[in-house]
C-alpha cells in the first residue's frame, strides 16, 4: 500500500505544514487541503439537494406528469434556486479561490481560521435556507425574494449568514496572494489560472456587498424594523447581487477552462496578453449586465438601460468571445504540435475525448457560447426582453450557461481534485468518462424545451400554465422536450454524485500518480512545459481550425440575433 | 545574449504593470460598476415624478 | 497553471488579432441596434413612469371604470375607453382588473400598477411582458395590430395563487 507523501514545515518553528504534490510538484498547504475538501463536499450536498428539488419540479412543468400540488412546486423552486444558484456554485467556487490562492501558487494559507470561520457561516446560512424554506410556508417567495414579498427574517438572515461567510473567504483569498507575494512564493505576474481566480473573486466582493445592500434592508423590514423599502432600489441591488454572482461563476468557470485544457491536453495560452485582456474587461464591464433583470421594468431610463445592459458597447461580451478563441486555439496548437496537422480538424479528432476533463470541457463550452451566451446577449437586448421577460425562455438561458456551462465545468474539474486534493483514487471511472456527455445531452433538451415553450408564451415560475387557458397544444410537445432531458440531466447528476461519494468514501487515501484518469500515463502539464517558442508560431501549428469554429458561431449568432429584432417587429406598436 | 536573457533585462511594460496590480483592478472593477448601474440606476428610480 | 514568462505583454497573432477586430465590429453593431430601433421601431419599451400608492392608484381606477363600464364578465367589469385615452389596469394577488375592451389600430396610455406584490404583465399570444410594482403607475403606449381576446397571464411569483392570476384585453 502506498504511504502518503510526507509533510514539511512553511518555516522552521511553523504550526503550518506542506505536503508536495508528486505530480505537479506544486506544494499543497495542509489547510488549504482541508479546506477545499470541505467546501467541495458542501458544494456536493447542496447539489444534491437542489437536484432532488430539480427532477421533482421538471416533472411537474411537464404538463403531462404534473407531480406535485402548486404548494410543493413553488416550495420546492425556491430551495432548487437558492441551492444551485447560490450554494452549490458559491460553495465550489470558495474552494476554488482556496486552491487557487495556495496551491497554484505554491504559497501557504494565511488565514486558516478565519476561512474556517467563513466555511461555518456558510454552511449555517446554507443548510438555515433550507430548512426555512421547507418548514415555514412563509418563505416560499422564490430566490428571489422580491420586496414585497414578505419572508421570515430568519429567511433574511440565512442569506445574509451565508453571504457574510462567503465574503470572509473571498478576504482570506487576497491575504494569500499578498502573503504569497511578500514571501516571494511565485515570481512576476500570477499565473493565468491565478489570474482569473482572481477576477472571480474582485467580481464576488461586489457581488456579495450588493446582496448585502439588498437583504439586510428586506431583513430589517422583515423584522418590523423597516416600515418600507423601496421594491425598485431592491431589485437594482438583488440583481447587482445575483447577477455579478454568475459573472463570478462565469470567471471562475472560464478558469476551469483553461486549467482542463491543460491538465488534458497540455497547453500554453496562445497570448497572455489576449487571455488577460479579456478577464480584465469582465472586471471593468460585466457587473453592468445586472440591468437585464430590469429592462421591462419602470421608472428606468432608455439611457441606463441600454448602457448597462450591453456591458459599455458589448466590451464584456467581447472578453468572452476572446476566451472563445483562445482555448480551442490554444489546444489546436498544443495538439498541431503534438504532429495532429490533417486538414482544419485533425487535431479535434485527435483529441482526448474520453478524458473525462476533456468531455466537459468541450460540453461546457460549446453549451455555454453557443446557447448560453448567444441567448443571453439578444434576449438581454433592450427591446427583445419585452418578448422575453419572465418567460420559459429566460430560465432556457440560464441553464444553459450556469448548469451546461458552469456546473459541467465544475463537475469535470471535480474528477481531478479527488486524486490530486482528496488523495482517493477515482472510482466508477467508465461512468465519469461518459458523465459530462449525459449530463449535458440531458442539459441541452432542457434549454431547447424552455426556450421554445418560452417563444410560445409559456411563464416561467408558473405551476400550471394551462390555467391562462391560451397556450397552443404544441407546448405539450416543448414542455415533454424539457421534461425528459430533464431526466436525462438528472441521471448525469446522479452519476457525478455517485462518482465522488464513491471515490471519496471507499478506498485508501493514496497520493495520486498520474495526472491523466483514463487517456495515459503521461504528463500533460510537464508536456507544454517543453513547447518551445517556435512550436508556438511555427506557420502549421496556427489555429486555423478555431478560427473557423468561432467565424460559424458569429454566424450563429448573427441569425439568433436578427431572427429575434423580426419577431418583435411582428407585435404590437409599444412604447 | 539570449532572447530570454534580452526579455528579461526589459523593462515591464505599463500594460503589464497594470494588469498585474490588484488594486487598480479591484477599485476600478467596483467603482465602475456601483456609478453607472447602482448610483444612476437609483437615481432615475428616486426622480421618477409623484401621479398628476 | 504555469508561470508566465517575464515579459508577456506582446504583440497578438495575425488571427488574434482578426478575431478581435471582427468580434469588436460585431460589439459595435450590437451597441448601435438598440438606439437605432429606439428611434426607427415600433416597438420599445416604455419608460413613462409616475410615483403613486395603491390607494391612489386605486381610486383612479375606479373613477375610469365607473366612466367607460360597458358590461361584466365572471364579476369583472369590461371597460371600453375611447381611443387615445389613458387606461388603468390594476394588478393585485391574484387578479387582472378589470376587463379592456379596445380597439384595433388605435393608440392607448396604458398604465398599469400593483396594489400589493410584484406582478408581471405578459400579453399572450402577443408575448409582450412588463414588470409591474407597487407604487409605480407604468405607462405603456400601446396600439394593438391585432383583434381577437388576449389573455394576460401574470409572470412575477406573487405566492401561491399566481398561476390563476389570469386576465383579458378584448380587442375588436
Amino acid at each position: 500500500m502506498a504511504t502518503l507523501a510526507p509533510t514539511f514545515p512553511w518555516a522552521k518553528d511553523s504550526k503550518d505544514d506542506y505536503r508536495t504534490c508528486p505530480v505537479l510538484t506544486l506544494k499543497v498547504d495542509m489547510h488549504a487541503e482541508r479546506l477545499i475538501i470541505a467546501n467541495a463536499v458542501m458544494a456536493v450536498v447542496t447539489l444534491t439537494i437542489g437536484g432532488i428539488a430539480a427532477l421533482l419540479i421538471a416533472l411537474t412543468r411537464w404538463q403531462a406528469v404534473h407531480l406535485l400540488d402548486a404548494t410543493w412546486f413553488y416550495r420546492l423552486l425556491t430551495i432548487h434556486g437558492i441551492d444551485m444558484l447560490i450554494a452549490w456554485m458559491v460553495f465550489f467556487e470558495i474552494a476554488g479561490l482556496h486552491f487557487g490562492s495556495t496551491v497554484l501558487l505554491n504559497a501557504r494559507h494565511a488565514a486558516p481560521k478565519t476561512a474556517w470561520f467563513a466555511f461555518i457561516l456558510m454552511t449555517v446560512g446554507g443548510l438555515m435556507a433550507n430548512v426555512v424554506v421547507l418548514i415555514d410556508p412563509r418563505n416560499t417567495v422564490a430566490y428571489t425574494a422580491y420586496m414585497p414579498l414578505k419572508a421570515s427574517p430568519l429567511f433574511y438572515l440565512s442569506y445574509i449568514l451565508f453571504a457574510v461567510g462567503a465574503l470572509i473567504a473571498v478576504i482570506t483569498f487576497f491575504i494569500n496572494i499578498v502573503v504569497a507575494k511578500r514571501e516571494k512564493r511565485f515570481e512576476g505576474s500570477l499565473p493565468l489560472v491565478a489570474f482569473g481566480f482572481m477576477t472571480a473573486a474582485i467580481l464576488a466582493t461586489y457581488t456579495l456587498l450588493q446582496g448585502a445592500a439588498a437583504v439586510v434592508p428586506a431583513f430589517l423590514w422583515s423584522a418590523g424594523i423597516l416600515s418600507n423599502f423601496d421594491p425598485g432600489i431592491y431589485r437594482n441591488f438583488f440583481w447587482g447581487f445575483g447577477h455579478p454572482a454568475q459573472q463570478v461563476n462565469l470567471a471562475a468557470m472560464i478558469s476551469i477552462w483553461y486549467s482542463l485544457a491543460q491538465i488534458t491536453v497540455g497547453i500554453r495560452p496562445v497570448n497572455e496578453k489576449f487571455s488577460r485582456l479579456a478577464f480584465v474587461l469582465y472586471l471593468f464591464f460585466i457587473n453592468l449586465g445586472s440591468a437585464h433583470h430590469l429592462l421591462v421594468d419602470p421608472g428606468l431610463s432608455f439611457s441606463w438601460k441600454a448602457v448597462n445592459t450591453s456591458y459599455a458597447m458589448y466590451l464584456a461580451v467581447l472578453g468572452s468571445m476572446m476566451h472563445a478563441f483562445s482555448i480551442p486555439a490554444a489546444l489546436e496548437v498544443a495538439l498541431r504540435a503534438k504532429g495532429y496537422r490533417k486538414g482544419l480538424f485533425g487535431w479535434l479528432r485527435n483529441a482526448p475525448w474520453g478524458e473525462p476533463g476533456f468531455a466537459a470541457l468541450v460540453v461546457s463550452m460549446v453549451m455555454f457560447g453557443w446557447i448560453g451566451g448567444v441567448t443571453g446577449v439578444v434576449i438581454g437586448t433592450e427591446q427583445i426582453n419585452l418578448l422575453v421577460h419572465n418567460t420559459m425562455r429566460l430560465p432556457g438561458h440560464f441553464h444553459a450557461t450556469v448548469v451546461s456551462g458552469t456546473t459541467t465545468a465544475f463537475m469535470g474539474f471535480t474528477y481531478y481534485i479527488i486524486p490530486l486534493i482528496f488523495r482517493k483514487e477515482l472510482k466508477l471511472k467508465k461512468w465519469a468518462v461518459w458523465q459530462p456527455y449525459v449530463f449535458g445531452g440531458g442539459m441541452l433538451l432542457v434549454s431547447l424545451g424552455m426556450i421554445v415553450s418560452g417563444l410560445q408564451g409559456v411563464s416561467r415560475r408558473n405551476w400550471d400554465i394551462t390555467f391562462s387557458g391560451v397556450v397552443p397544444g404544441t407546448i405539450e410537445l416543448s414542455l415533454a422536450i424539457f421534461g425528459i432531458g430533464a431526466i436525462i440531466a438528472v441521471i448525469g447528476g446522479i452519476m457525478y454524485v455517485a462518482i465522488v461519494l464513491t471515490s471519496i468514501l471507499t478506498g485508501p487515501r493514496l497520493e495520486a500518480s498520474k495526472l491523466l484518469l483514463v487517456s495515459g500515463d503521461n504528463n500533460p502539464v510537464l508536456e507544454s512545459t517543453k513547447l518551445t517558442e517556435h512550436d508556438l508560431e511555427s506557420k502549421q501549428n496556427q489555429p486555423k481550425g478555431s478560427f473557423v469554429l468561432v467565424i460559424a458561431f458569429l454566424v450563429w449568432f448573427a441569425v439568433y440575433y436578427l431572427t429575434n429584432w423580426w419577431l418583435l417587429g411582428r407585435t404590437w406598436f409599444i412604447r | 545574449m539570449s532572447k530570454k536573457e534580452k526579455q528579461e533585462n526589459e523593462p515591464v511594460s505599463l500594460g503589464q504593470k497594470i494588469f498585474d496590480n490588484i488594486w487598480i483592478l479591484f477599485v476600478a472593477s467596483l467603482l465602475i460598476s456601483t456609478l453607472i448601474y447602482n448610483v444612476w440606476g437609483i437615481s432615475n428610480l428616486l426622480s421618477i415624478p409623484p401621479a398628476p | 497553471m504555469l508561470a508566465p514568462e517575464q515579459n508577456w505583454w506582446k504583440p497578438l497573432g495575425r488571427l488574434e488579432k482578426t478575431w478581435l477586430t471582427v468580434a469588436l465590429v460585431w460589439c459595435i453593431f450590437l451597441t448601435v441596434m438598440m438606439p437605432l430601433w429606439y428611434y426607427m421601431g415600433k416597438q420599445n419599451v416604455p419608460a413613462e413612469t409616475y410615483r403613486t400608492t395603491p390607494q391612489q392608484y386605486a381610486a383612479t381606477v375606479n373613477e375610469f371604470v365607473a366612466q367607460y363600464q360597458v358590461g361584466e364578465e365572471n364579476s369583472v367589469p369590461v371597460v371600453a375607453p375611447p381611443p387615445g385615452s389613458d387606461v388603468y389596469l390594476r394588478a393585485s394577488a391574484w387578479q387582472w382588473y378589470p376587463i379592456l375592451q379596445l380597439e384595433k389600430g388605435k393608440e392607448y396610455r396604458l398604465h398599469i400598477s400593483s396594489m400589493d406584490y410584484a406582478h408581471g404583465f405578459s400579453l399572450q399570444p402577443v408575448n409582450i411582458n412588463l414588470e409591474v410594482l407597487p407604487g409605480y403607475d407604468y405607462v405603456a403606449t400601446i396600439t394593438p395590430t391585432s383583434s381577437g381576446e388576449f389573455t394576460i397571464v401574470c409572470n412575477e411569483y406573487c405566492f401561491l395563487g399566481h398561476h390563476t392570476m389570469v386576465g383579458k384585453i378584448i380587442v375588436k
